[in-house]
Parts: C-alpha cells; structure tokens; sequence
C-alpha cells in the first residue's frame, strides 16, 4: 500500500519536473548574473576581484544612468496610460458590438500582435517619419511647412511603445467583461440607473481585474522594451534595455550591465507586486457571488 | 431605442467617445500594417509613401538573399521544435499542477511563471553569461532553450486553463466502460482539450518565431529572421524588408484564419 | 384603467414568436402570477413590463401611462431577478440602497427607509455584508428589499424562490405573501410552479408557447380549468374521453368507452355527438368494493399500480375503455382506510357530479 501512495505522490512532481529543469536554467543564470553585478569592473571585459555594491551605488548616483531608469519609467508610464485610454474604449467596443464586427475587429487585432514586432515598429517608422505618411501628406496639402520630427525621440518611441502594447491591455479587460453577468445591468437599470451611471458603478468597478492585468502586462512589456527604443528612437532616445545591451554586448561591462538588469528585475517585480497589492485594497468583495 | 423586431435586449449602447477613442486605437494599429503593404510594392528605392510607382522587384530580392532565406528556415524550425516541445512539457506539467494537490502546488506554478515578468534583455544577457561559463556555444541549442523558456508559461496558463474546465466524469465514465488508463487519454482526455493544445501550439511557433529580444543576445553566426531583418533596416533603407513582412504578415494571417477555423475566439481567455 | 395593462404584445426575435398577443390587466395591491412550462413566455412578459425587451407590437401601460418608449430606469417598477442580480462588489446597504442614491431624496430618509426595509425583510445586523457571504434565504431577501425600497409601481418577480430548497421556499412563499399584502404592492410573480401559484396568488395566468390559456383566481383555475393543457400543468390529469350524447339541465351525459356513461355540470357551447374530455380531481375520487351509493358518477375499473405518498395514496385505475386515471384519496379517508385494494382489484371508482367538469 505504501508504494502506491509513494507513487501517487510523486507523479506530480515527475510531471512537472522537466519544465522546471527548463526554468531551472534560467534560475541558474539568473543566480550565476548576480555575483558578476558585485564586481568591479576593470576595463573592458575584465573583472577585478573583490564584492562590492559598487555598481548599484554607481548606478544610482550618477544622474546619467540613472536617467535611463526615470526617462525609461516616464514614458512606459505614459505609453501605457495612453494605451489604456485607447485600449478601455476598444475592449467594450468588442464587448458591445455584434458577434460578425467583434470576430472582424478581434482578429485585426490578432493579426497585428502575433505579427513581428520588429516589423510593425518599422512600420510606424514609414508612417511617422520625415519621409512618412504623415509629414509627406502634410507637406503636400500644404499645412506644414517642413516636417515635424515625430521620431527619434521620446514622442516617436511613446508611440511604438502604445501600439505594441495595445493588445496586452485589450484582451484582458475584454475578457473580463465578457464575465460580467448581464442581470447585474439590468438590474442596476430596474433601479433606476441611466446608462453612464450603470457604467461607472457596475460595469467598470466589475471590469477593473481586466484592467489590473492588462495594465501590469503592458507596462512590464513597455518598460522592458527594446526594439521599439531602437528602430524608433534611433540612438537618440534609449531605455534601460538598450543600456543593458551596450553594455554588456558593446561594451562589455559586465558589472555595470547586469547590475543594471537586476535593478530592472526588481522594478519589474516591485511593479507587478504593487499593482496587485493596490488592485486588492480598492476592489473588495468582488469574489463572485 | 425604437425596433421593428424585439430586439432581444436593450444594451446601454455604445457612446460616441467610446467609437471615436475605439477607432482611433483600431487606426493606430492597422494603418502601420497598410503603409508596410503600400510600401512594399515601391518601384523606387526609397520609402516615400504614397509611392511613386508600383513594382515588384523587392519582393525578388528578397528571394534572391540568401541571409534570409537560411535565416528563415532556422527561424521556421526552431519554431516548430519550440512548438513540440513545449506543447509536451506544458501539458505534462498542466497535468501535474491541475490533477494533484501537493504542498508546494501554488508556489511551482508561480515559479513557473517566472520567464514573464523577467524582462527579455534580463533573459537574454544572463543565459548568454551562463552559457559561456558552461563553455556551451553552440547558438541553435542556446536560442532553443531560451525559446522554450520563454514559451513555457504561456503554454502552462493555455492548456491548464483547458484542463481546469474539463469534467472528470468523462473520464471516469470511459474508464467504467473498460477503457484503460492510456485509452482514456487518448480517445477522451486529448480530444476535449485539443482546442487548448491548438492554441498553445500555435502560440508557442509565433512567439518563438517573432522573438527578437532575447534571441539576438544569442545569436551568433547563423541568425533567426527577425535579427536578419533588423540588420537589414539598420543598414539599407529600402522597401525590402517591407516585402519579408508584408509576406510574414500573410502567412500570420493564414494561420489565425486555420486556427480560427478549428478553435474558435474564445481561446484569447487569457 | 386597470394600473398595469399589456394589451395585444407580440414579441419576435427573428423568425421565432415569443409572443402571440397577449393582453392582460392587473389590478392595483394584486398578486397575479405568470404560470407555464419552460419557454412559454413568462419571462419574456415581465421583460416587458421592464422595459428590458421591447415588442413588437401592442402597448403596456404603467399607471394610465403608455410607456412603450421609456427606458427601464424611468419606470417605477422594482424587479428581483432569478439569479438575484447582486452587486458582488457592494455591500448588503449599498445594494439595496442603491436605487434610493439615484432618486435624490435627503441623506436621513435614504437612511430611514433603509433600516425600515431590513427591519422588515429580517436583514438586521447584515448592512455591511457582502452577497458573496449571504446565504441564499438572505441573499433572496436582499434582493426583494433592494426592488422593494424604492417604492415601485409594480414588483417583478422571476422565479425568485427557484434556487431555494424546498423547505425554505416555501417558508418564502408564505413571507412574501404577507409582505406584499401588508405593503400593498402591485406584483407579478413568474413561476413554474403551480403549487406556488395557487398558493400565493391572487390570480393566475397560465401560459403555453406564447400566448395565454387562461387567467382566473386560483380557485377559477383549478375547479374549471378552460383546456386540456391547463388542467395537466395544474396537476388535475384525469381526462376521460368520451362522447356528448345528451344534454341536460344541469348536466351533460358523456358515453365513456362501450357501455358506461358520467355526468358532468352543465357547460355552454357543447352538442350532441361532441368528442370531450371529462376531468376529474384526483383527490376527489373515492373507491369501494360495490356499487356506490349517492354518488353521481361510477365507473367500473381495475387497480393497476399503488404509490404511497406520505399523506396521500395514489391508485391507478384502468377503465373498461383501457384509460387509467388516477385516484388520490387521503390515506385515512373512508374509502381506503381498512380496506384491502390491491393490485389487480376490482374497484369501482366514484365522484360527486360537482367535482368533475368538462372540456
């Protein structure tokens, strides 16, 4: 009898296991990342002996690195407030809308996200450049003068960053929508509420997990982001990742650079963790009847 | 609202704010996609757009580089390889965390979210350290691991979401009409979630494919599509790369119309 | 004016007739309730009345007022719907007070009328619960005193007590009669329940696939059901057929199968020769070994099947024209108790000619 309960309890743990080699690997680097962080660096590629938290102070004193950590905050800030402003109105869109134009918008959507996002960011490079759709046809209908630069710098990348991160905020909160009991409206109606006050006493109080989701997704991804500060800031506007990549594939300061991707790791994580944590306090007791 | 035929209910409606913020945002993502398209059929050089003439030569040179076509092929297999693998590990894992109840439980399943808030520079640079250390080069087993470590999650979160909501007493009932252990699986259990398998599959290729973040810091002699192309843009600035994305977009769009077909929209519950 | 009137309401969703035209009047301070199968159209009358579907054809009225193309939240009306509805993220006092927030009336008297409402329904102590805690007995009554607080003209009630297990349901039933009597308010309960029907209600509407079999008080309804249908939901199922072949005074003679005839009371509109159904309560048939006397109507039959049900009996008895009906007379009534039936028996079956009636 033993052995079969033995066995029952280990089935799991066998199942799971070889996933968890897989984020066992990734653990490992993480931890093997770490050490190099307390190093100092002692020119390119060499690393002098000896711990030290050295990098982080470094990081954090200088005002120039540390920018790259406020610029990078600030404008995933906005871009992801932006693309909630966007991105609210199209999920109760798709949430309202008949079943044919829903089917139609969801998969435009689709589309648009599991494409390449190195070549969408391009995309918004032929449309927001000097030579692009915008300031061509401006020039041409004769409202600009010359072009306005919409790229290469903070407003260009804030753009890449909401147009790739519109699909993270989108589905969850029309997902959760979709889980909202229509009787709860009806109701709310019954009792004598119009339709902007059911919206913003039931329909949105009920909707904001969504939100807490989407939000989080959007603003990790918009942080974290690489290509879309690249191809669209043009070396003029970089963020943390392309920080992380100069240093550490450019020029090769390992201590810097990881130290500076494990500031980013623990932003990303206090972001998720106080997201959540304010989610809770504001919603109560919406743990479905 | 006034109708001829009862309308079945009478939603709040929509606003008007709430069409003019939604059409912006649909705009927003589409027309990059549309000037891509336009623009991939240039007959000059450049990217001006409205073009000022219609040809199709770039969409011969992009066939006649070799860089993308080999880079392709790689990006197509490690996708494919991803796929398989992570569709088995993340099924035989979704089972254990779904079936079971062991001390731990939640705390793995956190663990085995991780790859999703670590962001892809932090994947990607410290993979690349570990794998020098562990004097490990070769780059197509590197971007394999990685991939799969990026797609796991997702995988995990589609089919257990699957399996949640499948009712045991299926397999209990074929299992009372004599159906062994590995019967049952295969003609019960797999069928009723192949709508979850679907969707983690094709999830997991497109995700690998398109990766370009965390693969670059691997890459090394031979490249994905995505690192191809990046290169690409940041040396020649013709309607080329126009072209590879206009037909990437195609066969993405190929493939949603398949998976629609067989699982329908309601595999985005995310 | 009757106070609530839907008068010839026809509902099509596409090529489907919900409703065929349906009219009725309710009184004001009445109870009436919607009673049918699955299907029939029940909900979708009060969804009327709410406001939540519109028809399309025919009028409602609320109050003298045609209120075709006002919104649900400008009528008066207060619904409990059958899930209960509940605001899951609001507590005990806000739901219910959320219908007073949006009428604008002073703090104190929201604040009065609110522990007025609990004090009555018996939610004493429970103001900052969530539904999610509630039982479903508390949930239920939070949900009427949120649509009763309001005052509404009319209350709408979708088989409010259906989630509820029986013994609850119909301590329930019995509080909310008293409830709306003692309130006064205009009701319309929908349910596919007769027993609760009968119980609750002023009058009753029976409704089959979409159109109106019959509306009557209880009584009306159970002792002279209009159609075959009615009388089966109502839970009367012994029809006799037969043939009209003499029409009395008082009575209609019907020859039932070779050789036997029953008597039912009078009834216009039926000839000679006609096919009918005779319908019999079954607590009002009586058994006994030999010919009964002073009974109006006998028939010969043979004992088939005896279910015991607590308080009841039920025998079911083929006749000589090879239908059965069925028997239920209380266990100590005369006729069964200290008697031997079993199956097989030859019985013979009696009613008085009061209790029976023809379709």
């Amino acid at each position: 009898m033993d052995i079969f309960r033995k066995k029952r309890k280990l089935t799991p743990l066998l199942l799971v296991l070889p996933s968890c080699i897989f984020i066992g690997v990734l653990f490992c680097s993480l931890i093997f990342l770490f050490p190099l962080s307390l190093h100092e660096s002692g020119g390119v590629g060499e690393i002098k002996s000896g711990v030290t938290l050295f990098q982080y102070y470094r990081f954090i004193k200088d005002s120039h690195y540390l920018s790259y950590i406020t610029l990078s905050f600030r404008v995933s800030l906005l871009a992801t407030l932006a693309a909630l402003l966007l991105g609210y109105p199209m999920a109760y869109l798709l949430h309202r809308t008949s079943v044919r134009l829903r089917r139609i918008l969801t998969l435009l959507l689709l589309m648009q996200f599991l494409s390449n996002y190195v070549m969408r960011m391009y995309a918004l490079m032929l449309v927001l450049g000097n030579n692009g759709a915008i300031n061509r046809n401006l020039l041409d209908v004769g409202v600009l003068d010359k072009p306005i630069r919409l790229m290469y710098n903070e407003f260009g990348v804030g753009v890449g960053l909401v147009v790739g991160s519109l699909a993270f905020i989108v589905f969850p909160i029309q997902s959760c929508l979709s889980n909202i009991d229509r009787s709860l409206e009806e109701a709310a109606q019954s009792l004598k509420a119009n339709k902007i006050y059911t919206f913003w006493k039931i329909t949105f109080p009920l909707s904001l997990p969504g939100v807490a989701a989407g939000v989080v997704l959007a603003f990790l991804f918009n942080l974290s982001a690489y290509v879309t500060p690249t191809i669209l800031g043009g070396g003029h506007f970089n963020m943390i990742a392309n920080f992380i990549f100069q240093r550490i594939l450019e020029v090769f300061d390992y201590p810097l650079g990881s130290a500076a991707a494990f500031l980013l790791l623990g932003l990303a994580y206090m972001i998720v963790f106080s997201i959540n944590k304010a989610f809770k306090v504001f919603v109560k007791g919406t743990t479905a009847k | 609202m006034q109708d001829q035929g009862g309308r079945y209910k009478q939603r709040p409606g929509v606003g008007a704010t709430v069409v003019a913020l939604s059409c912006l945002g649909f705009f927003a993502i589409s027309i990059p996609v549309v000037v891509m398209i336009v623009t991939s059929f240039n007959a000059t050089p450049d990217l001006n757009f409205p073009p000022s003439g219609v040809s199709l030569k770039w969409y011969l040179n992009v066939f006649k580089r070799t860089a993308f076509l080999r880079s392709c092929q790689l990006s197509f297999v490690l996708a494919a390889l991803t796929s398989i693998v992570s569709l088995v590990l993340g099924f035989l894992s979704s089972l254990g965390l779904v079936r079971y109840k062991f001390i731990g439980r939640d705390i793995l399943h956190s663990i085995l979210l991780i790859p999703l808030i670590v962001p892809e520079v932090v994947i990607g640079c410290s993979l690349l350290i570990l794998f020098n250390k562990l004097h490990q080069y070769n780059s197509i087993i590197n971007i394999l691991i990685l991939h799969i470590i990026l797609v796991l999650p997702y995988s995990i979160n589609v089919i257990s979401a699957n399996l949640v909501r499948f009712d045991m007493t299926l397999e209990e009932a074929a299992m009372s009409l004599k159906a062994n252990k590995i019967t049952t699986f295969w003609l019960i259990t797999v069928p009723m979630i192949k709508e979850g398998l679907i969707a983690s599959a094709i999830f997991s290729f497109v995700i690998s494919f398109n990766n370009f973040t965390a693969t670059v810091f691997l890459v090394r002699t031979k490249s994905t599509l995505p690192v191809e192309i990046f290169s690409y843009i940041r040396t020649e600035s013709d309607p080329t790369v126009c072209c590879i994305s206009t037909l990437l977009f195609c066969f993405v769009v190929i493939v949603i119309l398949v998976a629609e077909r067989l699982v329908g929209m309601e595999k985005l519950a995310k | 004016m009757s106070f609530i009137q839907i008068e010839d309401i026809v509902v099509k969703y596409g090529a489907l007739m919900a409703l065929k035209g349906i009219t009725i009047d309710i009184e004001r301070g009445e109870l009436l309730s919607l009673l049918g199968p699955s299907g029939c159209g029940k909900t979708t009358t009060i969804r009327i009345i709410a406001g939540f579907v519109h028809p399309s054809q025919g009028n409602v009225y609320i109050n003298g007022e045609r209120v075709n193309e006002v919104p649900s939240y400008k009528r008066n009306i207060g619904v409990v719907f059958q899930n209960f509805a509940l605001f899951p993220h609001m507590t005990c006092a806000e739901n219910i007070s959320f219908g007073l927030r949006r009428m604008k009336l002073k703090k104190n008297i929201v604040e009065s009328r609110l522990k007025e409402i609990i004090a009555l329904l018996h939610l004493d102590g429970l103001e900052k619960r969530y539904p999610g805690e509630l039982s479903g007995g508390q949930q239920q009554r939070m949900a009427l005193a949120r649509a009763m607080v309001i005052s509404p003209d009319v209350l709408l009630l979708d088989e409010p007590l259906g989630s509820l297990d029986k013994k609850l349901r119909e301590e329930m039933q019995i509080e909310l009669r008293q409830l709306q009597k003692k309130v006064g308010i205009t009701t319309i309960l929908v349910t596919h329940d007769q027993e609760e029907a009968i119980t609750l209600s002023d009058r009753v509407a029976v409704m089959n696939d979409g159109v109106i079999e019959q509306i009557g008080t209880p009584t009306e309804i159970y002792e002279k059901p209009r159609s075959k249908f009615v009388a089966d939901f109502i839970g009367i199922n012994n029809f006799i057929n037969g043939n009209v072949v003499k029409i009395g005074n008082n009575e209609i003679i019907c020859k039932i199968g070779e050789e036997e005839t029953v008597l039912a009371p009078f009834k216009k509109g039926y000839v000679i020769g006609q096919a009918v159904d005779v319908i019999v309560r079954p607590e009002s048939i009586e058994l006994s070994e030999g010919i009964p006397l002073n009974m109006g109507n006998f028939l010969k039959g043979i004992i088939t099947n005896i279910i015991y049900k607590g308080a009841n009996i039920s025998f079911f008895i083929r006749l000589s024209n090879n239908q059965v009906i069925v028997a239920s007379p209380n266990k100590l009534d005369k006729s069964v108790i200290n008697t031997n039936y079993s199956k097989g028996s030859e019985v013979f079956v009696s009613w008085k000619l009061e209790s029976s009636y023809i379709i």
